[in-house]
């Protein structure tokens, strides 16, 4: 069974309408780790706000359903989100400073958690603090639960975030850009920390990212994104290996290391700006191969074993 | 062909309180006409203060730059000769001014340089425009109607209308997505080869590099550690810190997963730079001779420089 179940979630602006997201499906087993991917404007973040019961005021769920381990995110008709399920879903974002109390010692703020969530006494809190900084990679644990953020580095301000993820128990952690603005010999360090937790088995990860070379080296399972539509999904070697959505090929094609082929289609590719108030396919408007269907429905996910495109014309056959 | 750009021996160093902090700390290389050098590293390495330096907007502690011959801080302050070095930078959508329209922006170096009138430098900018696939319509457009790759492409079309020899790219690429990226890339590459530009090209992004450079300088805290043509770095990275460098690097690999190989440790502070070389406490050769030498950038094979005792 699914530890993250999402079925055709729809996210609406309430005051016009508008649909930022439409007909998301996402599913993560235990043990497993799904990128959502997408540029900017594709609605990711906004999917992880939903999640985590964040999203701006005037943003709301206007259909679908979401279960995480088994429990239900929103409830009755107007689908406002349960906050019984906020320790079951961790965030670590882009910006871990921004995530921390600056003015509050690291160790302070771990035992705080620990306290108030799992009512664990002082000094079980804070052994425990100790101990999930040692797990993050933290070699003394001692230096950095006495200093406040500002005096730790980025990518060590991410550990500590990470840890306190994990003091929760949550089973699904959500992992929004965690690596973003980070160097690259601290995000592959990140990386591996973020792998080596899910070794255990006992969690579920929902990777949110624009970097597909990070989605390729951590994910078992891709959500292309774009302009609020799921793309294709479908397990991360054969999406690389053989991309069928047009937007898809695109991205892909525009990789640094792609070899140029007679079958591109990045030259035929428009440039226009993510239109939200669009009937059909969002990326009809850029797509070489879009008719007027196109421009006029919702392309309706097409299934074939492990993969779905969301395409009229080019389903996996 | 001589250098178009000759950096000897520069050192930037900023003064914290009353502490001196080192940024860049006697770095030399050299560019020539239509050539793209590249300066890779992480945060605290030294590249953007570099780059500002090869633009003429900060003043070097010790160590000169010179343009064609030219000191580029004399460069910069002279009214005829200015236009020959030009800045790209990474946030266009917030270096542009958010109140003038695409074309005021696009002709404001003609009009400060050259005192060109409006007309005149209209018939300037709508052709420097085209070049970067914009078209009339953008005249009266705003930076706040323009989506990230476009404000890059006004920035890149303002940079380049006073037909500079020299263009310093601080992160051209780096707040866009990966589709406008590849197409920001191209297009600096066609008119680098159109004009025989010279770029200095700032960036963390290796896969960016690999694209566009002809050659690669990496940095760590403040020095030039390796330099070299970009595919030789690329295949046969010398220097422990860019091995480490390029093996953090996660690949697109669709048939086989990425083995994530972490380098140790973090960057230490500029401020508390270690004796001998700065990588020692980081690197998995150092040995005693480490902390002892600091190591100089010499010469290791044709066109590559390497500074690391380690060297066979």
């Amino acid at each position: 069974m699914s530890l993250l179940a999402v079925d055709d979630l729809d996210l609406r602006i309430a005051r016009s309408g508008q649909t930022l997201l439409r007909d998301v499906t996402v599913s993560i087993e235990r043990g497993s780790i799904v990128g959502l991917v997408g540029e900017s404007g594709s609605g990711k973040s906004m999917f992880s706000l939903a999640l985590m019961g964040l999203l701006p005021d005037g943003v709301e769920v206007s259909a679908g359903t979401a279960e995480v381990a088994g429990r239900p995110i929103f409830r009755g008709a107007s689908r406002s989100y349960d906050t019984a399920v906020r320790d079951r879903i961790a965030l670590v974002s882009q910006n871990p400073r921004a995530a921390l109390n600056p003015t509050m010692r690291i160790g302070k703020q771990m035992v705080r958690v620990l306290r108030q969530r799992r009512r664990m006494g002082k000094i079980q809190a804070r052994d425990e603090a100790r101990e999930l900084l040692r797990k993050v990679g933290i070699s003394d644990p001692l230096r950095v639960e006495r200093a406040y953020p500002h005096q730790l580095s980025g990518g060590m301000c991410q550990r500590v975030v990470i840890a306190m993820a994990l003091s929760v128990q949550a089973p699904v952690l959500i992992a929004d850009e965690p690596t973003t603005g980070l160097d690259v010999t601290i995000q592959a360090q990140i990386l591996l920390l973020l792998k080596e937790l899910m070794a255990d088995g006992d969690r579920a990860v929902l990777m949110v990212t624009h970097d597909l070379a990070v989605v390729s080296s951590m994910c078992d399972q891709v959500i292309i994104l774009y302009g609020g539509q799921v793309m294709e999904v479908g397990p991360t070697q054969d999406i690389f290996h053989d991309p069928v959505h047009p937007y898809t090929r695109f991205l892909l094609e525009s990789l640094e290391d792609h070899v140029p082929s007679a079958d591109d289609i990045g030259d035929r590719v428009t440039e226009s700006s993510v239109d939200f108030s669009l009937a059909g396919c969002r990326f009809a408007k850029r797509c070489p191969f879009s008719t007027d269907l196109c421009h006029r429905e919702p392309p309706l996910a097409r299934r074939s074993g492990t993969r779905t495109v969301n395409c009229h014309h080019r389903g996996v056959s | 062909m001589s250098p178009l750009l000759q950096v000897d021996d520069l050192v930037i160093t900023y003064m914290n309180g009353r502490r001196r902090v080192p940024a860049v700390r006697g770095v030399s290389f050299a560019a020539e006409p239509g050539e793209t050098i590249a300066l890779v590293g992480e945060s605290g390495c030294g590249k953007s203060s570099t780059a500002r330096a090869v633009a003429g907007l900060e003043a070097p502690t010790t160590g000169r730059v010179r343009m064609a011959g030219h000191d580029v801080g004399a460069i910069a302050r002279d009214p005829k000769l200015r236009h020959l070095v030009q800045m790209v930078f990474q946030h266009s959508d917030q270096s542009l001014d958010q109140m003038w329209t695409v074309e005021r922006i696009v002709a404001e170096p003609l009009a400060r340089m050259h005192r060109m009138r409006r007309g005149a430098a209209r018939d300037r900018v709508v052709p420097a425009l085209a070049e970067v696939g914009l078209g009339d319509e953008y005249l009266t457009r705003r930076p706040r109607d323009l989506s990230g790759g476009q404000a890059q492409r006004v920035a890149i079309a303002r940079a380049l209308i006073t037909r500079p020899q020299l263009v310093v790219l601080d992160e051209p690429t780096a707040s866009l997505d990966q589709s406008v990226r590849s197409r920001v890339l191209a297009l600096l590459q066609r008119l680098q080869n159109e004009r025989k530009m010279t770029y200095v090209f700032i960036s963390h992004d290796l896969a960016s590099v690999r694209r566009i450079a002809h050659r690669v300088a990496v940095m760590y805290l403040g020095r030039i550690v390796e330099v070299g043509p970009t595919a030789e770095i690329f295949r046969n990275p010398m220097h422990p810190y860019t091995r480490g460098l390029l093996e953090s690097e996660p690949r697109v690999t669709p048939n086989e997963p990425w083995e994530i190989t972490p380098m140790r440790g973090e960057t230490p502070s500029p401020s508390a730079i270690p004796t001998g070389c700065a990588f020692q406490g980081r690197c998995p050769l150092a040995g005693p001779q480490c902390a002892a030498v600091d190591p100089r950038l010499v010469e290791v094979a044709g066109g590559r420089l390497l500074a690391c005792v380690k060297k066979d």
